[in-house]
């Protein structure tokens, strides 16, 4: 009996010791997590502010080729007046021997409309067209265009 | 006890030292941040900071129907400090001459002048301009500019002028508006990193730059085309030194079209066309003796003051007549007694010249002087010539028959055409213009410039008289069959005159000309062919400048979709003909 009372004790013993380890590891979880928190927070902070910079950056170079190309549209605009001229679309008349003649005088009569001002100057006959039309015809519109 | 004594001492220094550290600190930051706050921040701010000065674009000047006519082209300068080359200067001069095209030896030239940035090339096409970023050469610089281009290249060229190296007008329209072109600039102010890069951050603007406001012309280009192609096709078949065709329209003073040769490409300017004058506004700049074109307006005069009608008859003295001891001959014709209106159209000089003896020289100076002659149109051009006519005093006593017949005066086509609007419009001179409105970057903010009356200068029923012996001319009977157009009445006058040259008429050099309006009745435009010293193919009035008319008429007519006044030829076989062209 009396090994057994020892052997009791000893085991309190024992179990004091185990007690204690868990009480010191939960002591250490939280500035542990604090710390992994901050770092991480300041790792997050440092890689968005890096993202943030490479895409201005990019958004500066994007602008500036935009800027590029909206200079070079204008230009091809310039380009387009001369082929508009008059002089070049009757001279092209002749040489690819377009057969092409201005109206008769009194042919054209002018009505008096209203005038109508494109919304784009690319506009064309087919878009006009497509605008008029009602949505139940989009179908067909692609049709046409297919 | 001992042990506490100096533990407290040594905690009092620490603190003590410790407190005068940051007291010390405290007093600078006072220092820093608040006493030199400004000047720190200025001086930080000069730093990472710089400005940029950003220009508008010069405004566009275009047609009455909105066709570009002088245009902005974007491109790029490149600049180099030779000081900063990291390659071989020569292998840099290659890579340059390469790309750009820029001799070497005016690049070495550039180079060796003692100044830290030299101009390499103005004007460079992007692309060429980033074919060559693509080298990544340090030294080698570009700045984002734009060159003037006119897309039409040499149509309308001398009116519309061209600029200098600074983007100032000088000459022309460019020089007319220049003010009104001219873009304003602005400032922009960004944050720029280590390597002078602009960062996204804090971007502003302290000054907006604005744009030139665009100026839309009353020329019609596609009206100005078919004159600049007759033109070609009359330059080409009489080799003349000069030419001018000016279109404009007589109900509200609207200059349609000018043409004028010799002309330029504006585009590349030619040193060699550029000594010889060829961008000269010669319409504005050159007066010439009009001859037999000013005798419609010497008789309008006669037939306001009520001096003559148009049924009179005036001795023509057989051709030949001597008055104030000169001969004066009506060249080609021997008429006896004319009516007034066959005077007009036979063009008959000693007709003309007794009836402006009739008239008297008050009258006929008043006439002249009403119509506009001596004085500028007022279209604004600084350079624009007054001609030459002598003020009432000066008057001698052959000036009254020569003036009537347009000998002794010097005028300009743009004074010709203005004068003759003034016949056309039933006595109503209107004031010439060129501008039809300007349009000012804010949107909806246009100019228009109205059409005004300038002067009544006929009683319509005179007017309406000269205009019925004035289509005269172009039918069988009168000096000029070759400006009729089918289907259409014509009212004009043919001019032939010897130039006079150091003090004498030369015979062997003439100017051609003819004006007229059509249709007659409602002209839709007064256009005038003046031909100086045709050279080929002979050199009356009728033969050089009256088929021109004709065809330009014809063309312009078409285009303005103005219905025949005459049927000449039944419709049937009209749109017979139309349908069985090819």
């Amino acid at each position: 009996m009396r090994a057994q009372a020892s052997s009791r004790w000893h085991q309190y013993d024992m179990l004091d010791a185990r007690a204690l380890a868990p009480s010191r590891i939960g002591g250490l979880w939280f500035p542990v997590t604090v710390l992994l928190l901050v770092a991480c927070g300041a790792i997050a902070y440092v890689w968005f502010q890096s993202t943030t910079d490479s895409l201005h950056r990019e958004l500066t170079e994007l602008r500036g080729a935009n800027q590029v190309l909206g200079k070079e549209i204008d230009n091809l605009a310039l380009d387009l007046e001369t082929y508009k001229s008059a002089r070049h679309i009757s001279r092209s008349v002749q040489e690819f021997d377009l057969a092409l003649r201005p109206p008769y005088p009194g042919q054209v009569r002018r009505l008096s409309l209203a005038r109508h001002v494109p919304e784009t100057p690319s506009e064309t006959a087919d878009t006009l067209l497509a605008r008029r039309w009602q949505p139940g015809d989009a179908a067909e519109y692609r049709q046409r265009l297919r | 006890m001992m042990h506490r004594a100096v533990y407290v001492i040594r905690a009092a220094l620490v603190f003590g030292a410790l407190g005068a550290g940051f007291a010390a600190v405290t007093a600078h930051l006072y220092r820093l941040q608040i006493v030199r706050h400004d000047e720190l921040l200025e001086k930080a701010r000069a730093k990472y900071t710089t400005s940029r000065t950003e220009s508008g674009r010069r405004g566009a000047i275009l047609d009455v129907n909105g066709n570009l006519l002088a245009g902005n082209l974007a491109c790029r300068d490149v600049l180099a400090e030779p000081g900063r080359f990291r390659e071989n200067q020569d292998e840099v001069i290659a890579i340059l001459h390469e790309e750009l095209g820029v001799s070497p030896d005016m690049l070495r030239t550039r180079f060796s002048l003692d100044r830290v940035e030299v101009v390499v090339k103005r004007g460079v096409p992007i692309a060429a301009a980033q074919h060559l970023a693509a080298y990544d050469l340090p030294g080698i610089r570009f700045v984002d500019t734009y060159r003037r281009y006119y897309p039409k290249a040499s149509l309308f060229a001398n009116m519309l002028g061209f600029l200098d190296n600074n983007g100032r007008g000088v000459s022309g329209i460019e020089a007319l508006m220049d003010d009104t072109l001219q873009p304003t600039l602005g400032r922009a102010v960004f944050e720029r990193d280590r390597k002078g890069r602009q960062l996204h951050n804090d971007f502003r603007r302290e000054t907006q730059p604005r744009d030139g406001a665009n100026v839309y012309l009353t020329i019609d280009e596609p009206i100005q085309s078919i004159v600049e192609d007759e033109l070609a096709v009359l330059v080409d078949h009489h080799a003349p030194k000069a030419a001018y065709i000016v279109m404009a329209d007589p109900r509200d003073g609207a200059i349609l079209a000018v043409g004028q040769y010799p002309n330029f490409d504006p585009n590349r300017r030619l040193p060699e066309a550029m000594r010889h004058g060829h961008w000269l506004n010669r319409v504005l700049t050159h007066g010439f003796e009009p001859g037999s074109i000013m005798k419609c307006i010497s008789i309008a005069g006669a037939l306001d003051f009520n001096v003559v009608t148009l049924g009179d008859l005036v001795d023509c003295e057989d051709g030949y007549w001597v008055h104030h001891r000169r001969p004066l001959r009506d060249s080609g014709h021997r008429h006896g007694e004319l009516r007034v209106w066959e005077v007009i159209q036979k063009s008959s000089n000693i007709g003309t010249a007794k009836i402006a003896l009739d008239m008297g020289e008050r009258r006929m100076f008043q006439t002249l002087r009403r119509f506009g002659f001596g004085q500028p149109t007022g279209l604004g051009f600084q350079n624009e010539a007054t001609g030459i006519f002598r003020p009432l005093r000066n008057w001698d006593g052959l000036s009254l028959s020569r003036f009537a017949i347009g000998q002794g005066i010097l005028v300009t086509p743009l004074q010709m055409v203005q004068a003759y609007c003034g016949l056309a419009n039933k006595g109503v001179m209107m004031q010439l213009r060129i501008i039809d409105r300007i349009e000012h970057p804010e949107p909806g903010v246009v100019d228009m410039i109205q059409a005004r009356p300038k002067a009544r200068v006929l009683r319509p029923e005179a007017a309406e008289q000269m205009v019925a012996a004035m289509m005269t001319v172009t039918r069988a009977g009168g000096t000029a069959r070759g400006a009729a157009v089918p289907g259409y009445d014509v009212a004009g006058k043919t001019g032939t005159s010897q130039k006079f040259v150091n003090g004498t008429y030369e015979s062997g050099k003439h100017t051609a000309s003819f004006i007229g309006f059509v249709p007659a009745d409602d002209p839709a435009f007064v256009l005038l062919i003046a031909v100086d010293e045709p050279t080929r193919n002979g050199y009356y009035g009728s033969a050089v400048a009256a088929p021109a008319f004709s065809r330009i008429a014809e063309k312009t007519l078409r285009y303005l979709q103005v219905a025949p006044t005459r049927r000449e030829t039944p419709l049937h076989a009209q749109t017979a003909t139309f349908t069985a062209l090819p």
